[in-house]
């Protein structure tokens, strides 16, 4: 899975949000390794709303802001692929650790 | 908020698909904002508007392949290209042609030049070469021809005897059929005609699988030797002469005098042996008293048999000639092995003669289109470079290198198209005056027309040619650094190296083909020359010909036809401005003569094989030699002496004589016949003559005078008048035919033209060859010369600044000079170079063409390289010129 999807992925395991705030957890989740831009991002939001991992959900009108933004959350199937990708990530950092600790 | 940055923004976000930025745009503008905002300093700042840019490309790009995709799959297209791609494609090219009219014209006539020339030919060669005949399976069709190669007859007829033993004895073929191409002369109303007839044994018409349009050909019986006289009408005098009548079909008309019924008149497009012939009449060979063996005038066209190949036919026919040599009862030749015989399609016997310089013509425009194309290549190269920017920007917005190609190469063939539609229209144009400078000698012309398989080569090479020339400018114009170009906006400084350098490449392909051309027309331009300088033997200037039928209704005995000639000669020597006049059977370089067996007494040929003496035997009116200029060698000529009462003569000539008497003997006085004629008595030795062609030799001949032919050959009642006139010989046409019909009415007049017009037909087909080639080899050079100007002051504009620099640093207006020159002549050396090799290639083909010169000829390649040279130095002059006038400052203050 591509880093920018399994970031927005997590960025909606909590609750739905907006693009925008998608674009700032999803900075903060990766220490600022992350940076996405818009056009990446709502290409990304529309690929994943495709595949059926989010959908969209009907949002709240957000005071000061002159935009309806469209909120996402994360259906059941983009839930099991982001447990998943984490488990497999998990595995990864394990590994490496064991080799890093071995050669180390 | 930012008005600017926001405007900034939304205008990048119309490189994305519509829907995508109606989706999302607002939220996008929102984020980019929020980011530009967290940016530190303006460097930051900077950085989050690039990137936003590279993002917006990159996703425009995404988006939009992903529509096209989805399009695709939608309109069920060819892949990568769709119907929507191809109509904007075509739209937008068309806008980009009528932008630049001038230049697209240049394009489309150069093309137009190109694939109409080939048009032009590939019809000629389409209707003669390629269309089958216009007979039932005529890949069946095959010639049998017989050999007398001791006599150099290595295309020979045959005999009724032979032919019907062919008929009789094979089975490789369904049928055979003879037939003997003669003149005939229609008479009865008042103007007589003499036209060219076939006579045809009644088998013919079914080996050919024709019959008539109107009421039919003859049959066995009509056929048969003591039938009554029938003729079939060819379409062509059925309408010029009897108004198209239907009625005329069981009528008789006067052949010759004799009352001969029409059976029936032939579809119009039936023109065997050849377009000419008018009338076909029944050969009618008596079978109770046949010819001689010997007697060979027969053309035969067989018919194979269902699945026999040409090969097996060919063995059973010379299996049953080495029969015939076996069994003496035969009498068949003094050597089984002397007279062979074999076969050959007939579609290659009637086309032959031009395939070799038809295809080679086909293949000067095919070089010719070539030379078009890259110039047109170069051209576009040149546009290419004007256009780079807009291609960036298309590569900016998200238009992937195929696109880019697509559209470019859409371009190109919408030019194409262009080009090939006026091609078109310039070859149906050209080609009336190509058949009409097209030599009598070219068969089947009547078959050459623009149809639909030369359209759809027209096509092919127009489809081809627009990707030719498209492709190579296309993929370059792409392969450029996009970014490389939107910083630089297109400075002249930046044109890579490797698109210049495909430019060089096409100029010297360019001008390697022309010098291939160019020697190839110059080789054709000095046979031809050459073949002119040849001496015939006769003086051809200020002689009028003229053949005349004298009617056997009138003129029925030898000495009623003697008495007419006579009368007539006195005559026409009558005439104001006649210095001499004769007559003669065949004149010079008008065709051949059979040759025939001949005796000398008491004496007996050198060598073991015993072949018989032979020599053509022309029959002449007394002043012959004098009023065809021809050179007395010993002895004396015919005189009006010379007649039936006195002593039979002979003259021959040069060849005869040197053939058959060795050395140091003198013809003269020794006495020579046709076997069973009278002897004559050689009396004179005169220069030869050719009969056949410039570019044959000479045959032996015996001349015998008419008056004394009833004895020595036999009398001939047409013959072609030949008068020395000390004016303008065809003044004379009017004054000769009135005292032609002062003497009879019904007396045909026909072939009316000078010698020189004789000797001028005669080389017809190598003018027509040489004419095309110089033509194509004129606008070769001329192409290829604008090619070369083009380059090099492309490259002086180009390096305006680093001559200047050059000439800023001290180098004189010489030294810039000698470096541009230099730059071409380089180029044109190389291209010289390549196009020697070729073009030595080249004369492998054209050297079957060449008469009395090498196809390697150095003189003509050192010439042709020199004119290229010297046309290309002048092209290189002008914009050497140019360099070398640069003022250092202007240049250097350029950009």
């Amino acid at each position: 899975m591509k880093t920018t999807r399994y970031h927005i992925l997590l960025a909606l395991a909590r609750e739905p949000i907006h693009g925008a705030e998608i674009r700032r957890r999803v900075e903060e989740d990766s220490g600022g390794a992350v940076k996405l831009y818009p056009a990446m991002l709502y290409g990304s939001l529309d690929d994943l709303t495709g595949a059926g991992w989010i959908s969209e959900v009907p949002g709240e009108e957000q005071p000061g802001e002159t935009n309806r933004w469209r909120f996402y959350e994360l259906t059941a199937e983009g839930r099991r692929a982001l447990e998943s990708e984490t488990a497999r990530l998990a595995e990864v950092v394990h590994r490496a650790q064991a080799s890093l600790g071995g050669t180390g | 908020m930012n008005p600017p940055t926001s405007r900034f923004y939304r205008s990048l976000l119309r490189l994305l698909p519509p829907a995508f930025r109606h989706r999302h745009g607002a939220e996008m503008e929102a984020v980019f904002l929020e980011m530009r905002d967290e940016a530190r300093g303006p460097i930051g700042r900077a950085g989050v508007y690039g990137r936003a840019v590279w993002d917006v490309a990159r996703q425009g790009s995404q988006e939009r392949s992903r529509e096209r995709a989805a399009r695709a799959h939608e309109t069920r297209t060819t892949r990568g290209w769709t119907v929507d791609e191809i109509i904007q494609d075509l739209r937008y090219s068309i806008r980009q042609l009528r932008r630049r009219p001038g230049f697209t014209l240049v394009l489309v006539m150069t093309l137009a030049l190109g694939i109409g020339a080939n048009t032009a030919v590939f019809s000629v060669v389409q209707g003669v070469l390629l269309r089958p005949l216009p007979y039932d399976n005529p890949e069946e069709l095959a010639v049998i021809w017989t050999q007398f190669p001791t006599m150099d007859l290595m295309e020979f007829q045959a005999s009724p005897p032979e032919f019907w033993d062919y008929q009789e004895q094979n089975r490789s073929f369904a049928a055979v059929g003879g037939m003997a191409r003669r003149e005939q002369t229609i008479t009865g109303e008042d103007n007589p005609e003499r036209v060219p007839v076939a006579f045809f044994t009644w088998e013919m018409f079914e080996v050919l699988g024709v019959e008539a349009a109107q009421g039919r050909v003859f049959n066995e019986v009509e056929d048969q030797g003591d039938a009554a006289p029938t003729v079939v009408l060819s379409d062509g005098v059925w309408r010029r002469r009897y108004g198209s009548d239907p009625g005329i079909v069981g009528q008789s008309i006067q052949i010759n005098g004799d009352a001969t019924l029409v059976l029936g008149v032939m579809p119009a497009d039936f023109a065997f042996p050849d377009p000419a012939v008018e009338l076909w009449l029944p050969m009618q060979i008596d079978r109770a008293n046949p010819p001689h063996r010997a007697n060979h005038f027969l053309n035969l066209v067989g018919r194979l048999a269902p699945g026999v190949t040409m090969d097996a036919a060919q063995d059973e026919i010379a299996s049953i000639v080495a029969r015939w040599g076996e069994d003496e009862a035969i009498g068949h030749t003094w050597r089984p092995e002397g007279h062979p015989a074999f076969i050959r399609p007939l579609h290659t016997q009637l086309v032959g003669d031009v395939r070799t310089p038809l295809l080679v013509l086909l293949g000067a425009v095919g070089f010719v289109l070539l030379i078009a194309c890259s110039n047109v290549a170069n051209l576009l190269l040149v546009r290419g470079e004007g256009r780079q920017r807009e291609i960036s920007i298309r590569a900016a917005m998200g238009a992937g290198r195929g696109r880019i190609v697509k559209l470019l190469v859409t371009e190109s063939t919408v030019m194409a198209v262009l080009g090939g539609a006026a091609g078109v229209g310039l070859a149906v144009l050209g080609l009336e005056a190509l058949v009409a400078l097209a030599p009598d000698t070219l068969p089947r012309v009547a078959e050459i027309g623009v149809d639909r398989g030369v359209l759809l080569f027209s096509g092919g090479v127009t489809v081809l040619s627009g990707l030719l020339f498209g492709l190579a400018p296309a993929l370059q114009a792409t392969s450029l650094n996009i970014q490389g170009t939107l910083r630089d906006e297109g400075r002249s400084g930046t044109v890579s190296k490797s698109r210049f350098r495909l430019r060089q490449l096409l100029v010297v392909s360019e001008m390697a083909m022309a010098v291939v051309l160019l020697i190839s027309a110059g080789l054709l331009m000095q046979s031809f020359w050459r073949l002119n300088a040849v001496d015939p033997g006769f003086r051809t200037e200020g002689v009028l010909r003229m053949a005349i039928d004298v009617p056997q209704t009138t003129y029925p005995e030898a000495e009623d036809v003697l008495g007419f000639y006579n009368e007539l000669q006195d005559r026409l020597r009558g005439l104001p401005g006649v210095q001499a006049v004769s007559a003669v059977r065949t004149a010079p370089l008008s065709g051949s003569l059979p040759p025939n067996d001949i005796e000398i007494e008491n004496y007996e040929p050198p060598g073991d094989d015993g072949a018989p003496l032979n020599a053509d035997i022309q029959i002449v009116e007394q002043d012959y030699f004098q009023a065809m200029g021809i050179d007395l060698v010993e002895g004396r000529t015919f005189d009006h002496g010379d007649h039936t009462e006195a002593e039979v003569v002979a003259v021959i000539d040069e060849v005869l004589a040197g053939r058959f008497f060795p050395e140091g003997v003198s013809p003269v006085g020794w006495r020579i016949r046709q076997p069973g004629s009278e002897w004559a008595r050689i009396i004179g030795v005169t220069g030869s003559v050719l009969q056949e062609g410039l570019d044959r030799d000479a045959r032996a001949s015996l001349y015998l005078v008419h008056d004394q032919a009833p004895l020595t050959w036999r009398f001939e009642r047409n013959l072609t008048l030949v008068m020395r006139a000390g004016v303008d010989p065809m003044a004379l046409v009017g004054p000769a035919r009135a005292e032609i019909r002062a003497m009879h009415s019904d007396v045909p007049v026909y072939r009316i033209s000078t010698m020189e017009q004789t000797v001028a037909e005669s080389t017809a087909t190598e003018r027509f060859s040489m004419f095309l080639h110089l033509v194509f080899g004129g606008v070769a050079l001329t192409l290829a010369v604008v090619g070369i100007y083009g380059v090099l002051s492309y490259s002086v504009a180009q390096r305006t600044q680093e001559i200047g620099i050059r000439m800023a640093l001290g180098a004189g207006r010489g030294e810039i000079l000698k470096l541009v020159v230099g730059q071409g002549m380089t180029l044109v050396v190389v291209s010289v170079g390549i196009g020697l090799v070729g073009a030595l290639l080249a004369g492998q083909v054209i050297s079957s063409l060449l008469f009395g010169i090498s196809a390697r000829d150095p003189l003509t390649f050192a010439a042709v390289s020199g004119l290229l040279g010297a046309t290309a130095l002048l092209a290189c002059w002008i914009p050497a010129r140019r360099a070398s006038s640069v003022s250092p400052q202007t240049a250097l203050r350029q950009d």
